[in-house]
């Protein structure tokens, strides 16, 4: 092993690689596509409904970004989240004879998503071993993130615990409590929207987005109430 | 206001904040607002969380995610294809248990015709032998090999040079063919499924026979050369315990630009920078083994010099070693790190299996025992010296037979334990590239920790300059909601668990929180009532930190 080339070679190889995690890793939130175009999606059901593949994969296109997100709110690792995501479409694929476009294909997918993370989680809860990295909060199971070589690592390391405390609450909170809220505030749905995909009423939704934050509050700040 | 009321409030607040009160509801919250400090304060309150979970950093979906769905809906419309196309068609609720009962009975008839009836490998436990055994060759498993002839390989894998694998070299794994019916799912489901490491050394540690072959089996399914050595090191006295450093390959070579190509193509394949190459673990079979089938580029096939090495920037490890083998272990990896790295290297005994006592576990006694082995350690060679280990076990008994002392013990590593978060585990610069004369942090007064401990550091001293302090033993059961950080990815590799920081800055920022590290990993999945008796066993901690200034 030889030292002296071997920082410059470090510093360029993490760099690049760092720099191709960062490109995977989006500013900050964003809204759910709400505005997706809903015609085009009744189209590309139709299509696939048909057998059209392609159509499908459009589709898959068009929602991969908010149904694996959704999912990484809900699954504790990155790779749970992508079979995770992977089922949620294979499974709208196999039900499309059985989406009757009462609501939008997005909502559609979304409920199926929702089902299946929280099948998932409780799947989870019997396992009998655990992986070491159970309960890691964002970012800890994965790669370590690009951006906090982008600001001073003292702040990084900040902002680091701050999005791992959120998320390891997060995940701390009762199942029916997460989902409304990551439907709230991270995927920034409203109430009718999230009352449609979890098949609740909209007052439901209040109350669990409500005491979901205030659990989350309490994790958070270790205050009660 | 009652708690009834204070609690509708807070509902409605949280409701107002999304904008999703009807007008006469939002005017009376806001009337409230008004009138009521606390009101306010509630609502800032349920701001601030929807604030910080609206922060939380959103990830596009991995790459892989289309085109796996993609490959699932070809491979169904290819099965579909002469029969129907398209998704499935709406079944009756009635006809599905038929359908179901139907299936079961068709793949039960399906799964007895294909039962393979071809020998196949199974392991004799009893059989450990590091010797080639040209008599327990297997048609699944090529033949072994001893082991210490596939140390030339190990060194040009670790380089990532682009010699072809040497396939006529076969690892040193006693298989013994029986006729059986085939256990498929032995091969097909490997414990460790998720823990291939692809073209690193990895160290297994306490690995059983049967799990050596089992890991042999499925790195060969999934096209990796599988070479398995032990360290140089005396005969461990339990050779059930004996460790080996296996190294998965793939079999054709591929560099860091290629290895991060894979990372890019198989998100869920993650890169650490260990030792002198990127790493990616593949934390799923099927994960490995895409990874593994990725081709290579023609330019790295043609035998261009492979990427230069990667450098850690900060690794930490815990470990659990076999008292015998803690030596040894020890003077491998110093000897691999070769001066390049600084090691700190904090010892302990596993704390569940310390307070279990008997019942399957490692008595304090024991315990104390396996430490003082440890005391064993010649200063120039870093080996053992075992003709004195009965000596030592003896005084290792006396103390443990002093009333207390176990509690004492570990109530002093209890109160250690922040300053040697805090202080020992981050190296001290000043302390890299000279001996520092044992280690530097006996804090155990009186016990065999104390000895030991210096003689630990003597062991790795004798190879590389290596800070040593005592370590943190007691507690762990009670630390089962420790506080991780997420800039520490924790990786499960058999009975190892890896601990990466980004840099040596964030390691020495997280060391005053990693007192759970020496959680055993079988206390974390809740297994340790269940776990084999290991024998007695010391619990390491390693910190490998290369030297020179920080990157930041």
């Amino acid at each position: 092993m030889a030292s002296g080339p071997r920082c410059t070679v470090r510093s360029t190889v993490s760099g690049n690689l760092r720099v191709r995690i960062a490109s995977n890793i989006q500013a900050g939130p964003r809204k759910a596509p709400a505005a997706a175009p809903a015609d085009n999606d009744r189209e590309l059901v139709h299509r696939a409904r048909a057998g059209d593949t392609e159509a499908f994969a459009t589709l898959v296109n068009r929602y991969q970004d908010p149904v694996y997100n959704l999912c990484r709110r809900i699954c504790r690792h990155p790779e749970d989240a992508l079979d995770l995501a992977q089922t949620v479409f294979l499974r709208a694929w196999r039900s499309l004879s059985g989406f009757e476009a009462k609501s939008t294909f997005f909502t559609w997918l979304y409920r199926i998503a929702i089902n299946a993370a929280l099948s998932l989680r409780r799947a989870e809860r019997t396992r009998i071993g655990q992986s070491l990295n159970d309960g890691l909060p964002e970012h800890a199971a994965g790669r370590p993130s690009a951006k906090e070589h982008s600001v001073p690592p003292s702040r990084s390391l900040e902002v680091h615990e701050e999005h791992a405390a959120v998320a390891a609450a997060l995940a701390a909170i009762d199942d029916e409590f997460r989902a409304a809220v990551v439907l709230k505030d991270v995927e920034g749905l409203d109430y009718a929207d999230i009352a449609a995909i979890l098949g609740v009423p909209v007052g439901t939704v209040k109350s669990r987005i409500f005491r979901g934050r205030q659990a989350l509050r309490r994790l958070l700040t270790g205050q009660e109430g | 206001m009652t708690h009834d009321e204070r609690e509708n409030l807070a509902a409605d607040l949280s409701a107002y904040l999304d904008g999703e009160l009807a007008p006469a509801d939002r005017r009376r919250v806001e009337h409230e607002l008004e009138a009521s400090a606390e009101a306010r304060r509630m609502l800032a309150a349920l701001r601030e969380v929807a604030q910080q979970v609206r922060a939380l950093p959103r990830e596009a979906a991995p790459v892989v995610l289309g085109q796996r769905v993609r490959d699932e809906l070809r491979r169904a419309s290819g099965r579909d294809a002469g029969s129907r196309r398209g998704p499935a068609p709406r079944v009756h609720r009635m006809a599905r248990p038929l359908l179901g009962a139907a299936a079961i009975v068709a793949t039960g008839f399906v799964a007895w015709f294909a039962m393979p009836r071809t020998a196949t490998p199974t392991i004799d436990a009893a059989r450990f032998a590091l010797e080639p055994d040209a008599s327990h060759e297997s048609a699944d498993v090529p033949a072994a090999a001893p082991l210490g002839g596939i140390r030339g390989r190990e060194s040009t894998a670790r380089r990532g040079g682009s010699e072809p694998t040497d396939h006529r070299r076969e690892p040193a794994v006693a298989v013994e063919s029986e006729r059986r019916p085939a256990p498929a799912v032995t091969v097909a489901r490997v414990e460790t499924s998720a823990t291939l490491a692809l073209g690193m050394p990895v160290e297994l540690l306490g690995v059983s026979n049967s799990e050596l072959a089992r890991l042999d089996v499925d790195a060969r399914a999934r096209r990796l050369s599988f070479d398995a050595s032990q360290p140089a090191s005396p005969a461990s006295p339990q050779p059930a315990l004996a460790a080996f450093q296996v190294i998965l390959t793939p079999q054709r070579q591929h560099d860091f630009e290629q290895t991060r190509d894979l990372l890019d193509r198989w998100a869920a394949v993650e890169p650490v920078a260990v030792g002198e190459r990127i790493v990616a673990y593949a934390r799923r079979d099927s994960d490995a083994e895409a990874a593994a089938s990725t081709p290579v580029d023609k330019q790295n096939s043609a035998g261009e010099a492979a990427a230069p090495a990667a450098q850690p920037e900060a690794m930490s490890y815990v470990v659990n070693v076999p008292a015998a083998s803690a030596g040894a272990w020890l003077t491998d990896l110093s000897r691999r790190a070769q001066q390049q790295l600084v090691l700190t290297v904090e010892y302990g005994v596993p704390a569940a299996k310390a307070q279990r006592g008997g019942g399957g576990g490692v008595a304090p006694s024991e315990a104390r025992r396996a430490l003082a082995t440890a005391e064993e350690a010649d200063d120039a060679t870093g080996e053992f010296k075992n003709q004195n280990q009965e000596s030592n076990e003896h005084r290792a008994g006396e103390r443990a037979g002093k009333p207390g002392e176990a509690e004492g013990v570990a109530a002093g590593a209890e109160r250690s334990a922040d300053d040697a978060g805090r202080g020992a585990i981050a190296p001290n610069p000043a302390s890299r590239h000279r001996p520092t004369g044992g280690g530097n942090g006996a804090a155990a007064d009186g016990s065999a920790r104390k000895t030991a401990g210096e003689s630990l550091g003597r062991i790795v001293d004798g190879g590389i300059n290596v800070p040593t302090s005592t370590s943190v033993a007691g507690g762990a059961a009670g630390r089962r909601g420790f506080s991780l950080h997420d800039v520490i990815s924790p990786i499960d590799l058999g009975r190892r668990a890896f601990l990466l920081a980004p840099s040596a800055d964030a390691l020495r920022r997280m060391s005053r929180r990693i007192d759970w590290l020496l959680v055993p990993m079988a206390l974390l999945r809740g297994q340790a009532a269940a776990a084999p008796a290991h024998g007695p066993a010391v619990q390491l901690k390693v910190l490998v930190v290369p030297p020179g200034p920080s990157p930041e």
